[in-house]
């Protein structure tokens, strides 16, 4: 990126007429640039400072200052950790202000069950036994509330499953 | 000892090490351009730092202490070198005499545009004033000023336009409306 506009141009040329300009030649930019963090680890050496985590964190510092965009993604990650703290914070915030107001409610969302639609199923299982009963859940293992109890069914071995109407969800 | 925040650096190491990162090239360009040798600019440089460690707490304007040591070291360089006498040597004098170079009128424009250069509201900030040395002055690319100084090269594209913009305006102020007829 070399394209400079026409005020700084012509600063440039004014600066360069009355001599106020001394170019540095290219490698020793180059050297300048190169070397920046050893000579600084040569400064607080000398200076009596130096110790492992000065010298790690002089790494990491200059070669992020060198990509230029690294403080830029090191504030993203923060503000990105921050968010995250505070909305999980949030949630256990939220849940137990929900358990301590509304003792016995669940999270919908995190809860397919029907507990008071009075919805049964009949869930036939290749083996042949038929299970009736809610069912709470449709992962991996299906949950199906039943009058015994709460059911863990491996999807695997659910042949059918048929909604019946017109009877009562076991009690919880 | 010094106070520590937490385990990891203390203020003031962690203060030093952003101002050198700023000033060390800008230091360093300068003493190669007076020395002329990179080795010798560099023994000069550490030992300037160091000091400026040691001395950190008490500096208040970094840039007027680096360049006052520069000058000192610079004048103690020679004077070691070449067994001279102190009073041969001042470095306070070289900027004087690239201004009697120029005479009358133009004299005046290069006292002006200096005081445009030095024009503390003419730069954002000290990263301004930098950069605008390191491209201006010591003809860094932008993509090395922007090493230099932690910016990206757009960064550092967007701010020497501004500044350049600023200083343009200052000389506008001063009577210099039209920079092409000095040139």
């Amino acid at each position: 990126m070399k394209k400079t506009g026409h005020e700084a141009h012509q600063l440039e040329q004014l600066l360069g007429k009355y001599r106020f300009t001394r170019p540095v030649p290219p490698e020793v930019r180059d050297s300048i640039i190169s070397a920046k963090k050893d000579r600084y680890l040569s400064v607080i050496k000398t200076a009596g400072v130096f110790t492992a985590v000065q010298g790690a964190f002089a790494s990491i510092y200059f070669a992020l200052k060198k990509t230029g965009i690294g403080f830029t993604i090191v504030k993203v990650i923060a503000a990105g950790m921050s968010v995250l703290t505070i909305s999980i914070g949030g949630y256990y915030a939220a849940n137990a202000l929900r358990d301590r107001f509304f003792p016995g409610a669940e999270n919908p969302a995190s809860d397919t069950s029907r507990p008071d639609s009075g919805w049964v199923d009949e869930i036939m299982l290749f083996d042949g036994r038929i299970i009736r009963g809610a069912i709470i859940s449709r992962g991996e293992p299906y949950r199906v509330r039943t009058e015994g109890g709460i059911m863990l069914i491996p999807r695997k071995q659910i042949k059918a499953v048929r909604p019946l109407t017109g009877e009562r969800a076991p009690a919880r | 000892m010094e106070h520590r925040t937490g385990v990891l650096l203390s203020k003031k190491e962690r203060e030093f090490r952003r101002s050198y990162s700023d000033y060390h090239a800008m230091v360093l360009n300068a003493l190669y351009l007076r020395v002329g040798n990179m080795e010798d600019a560099e023994d000069i440089c550490h030992e300037i730092f160091v000091s400026y460690y040691r001395k950190f707490d008490e500096v208040r304007d970094a840039r007027s202490w680096l360049f006052g040591a520069m000058k000192f070291c610079i004048s103690n360089f020679y004077r070691k070198k070449a067994g001279a006498d102190q009073a041969t040597i001042d470095i306070n004098n070289m900027e004087d005499d690239i201004n009697l170079a120029f005479e009358n009128g133009e004299r005046d424009l290069r006292i002006i545009i200096n005081e445009a250069l030095e024009h503390g509201e003419n730069y954002k900030d000290e990263k301004d004033r930098i950069l605008f040395d390191l491209v201006a002055i010591n003809k860094y690319t932008y993509e090395e000023a922007a090493k230099e100084l932690g910016l990206t090269a757009r960064q550092a594209f967007y701010r020497y336009q501004q500044v350049s913009r600023r200083i343009v305006d200052y000389l506008n102020k001063r009577g210099i409306t039209r920079i092409e007829d000095l040139l």
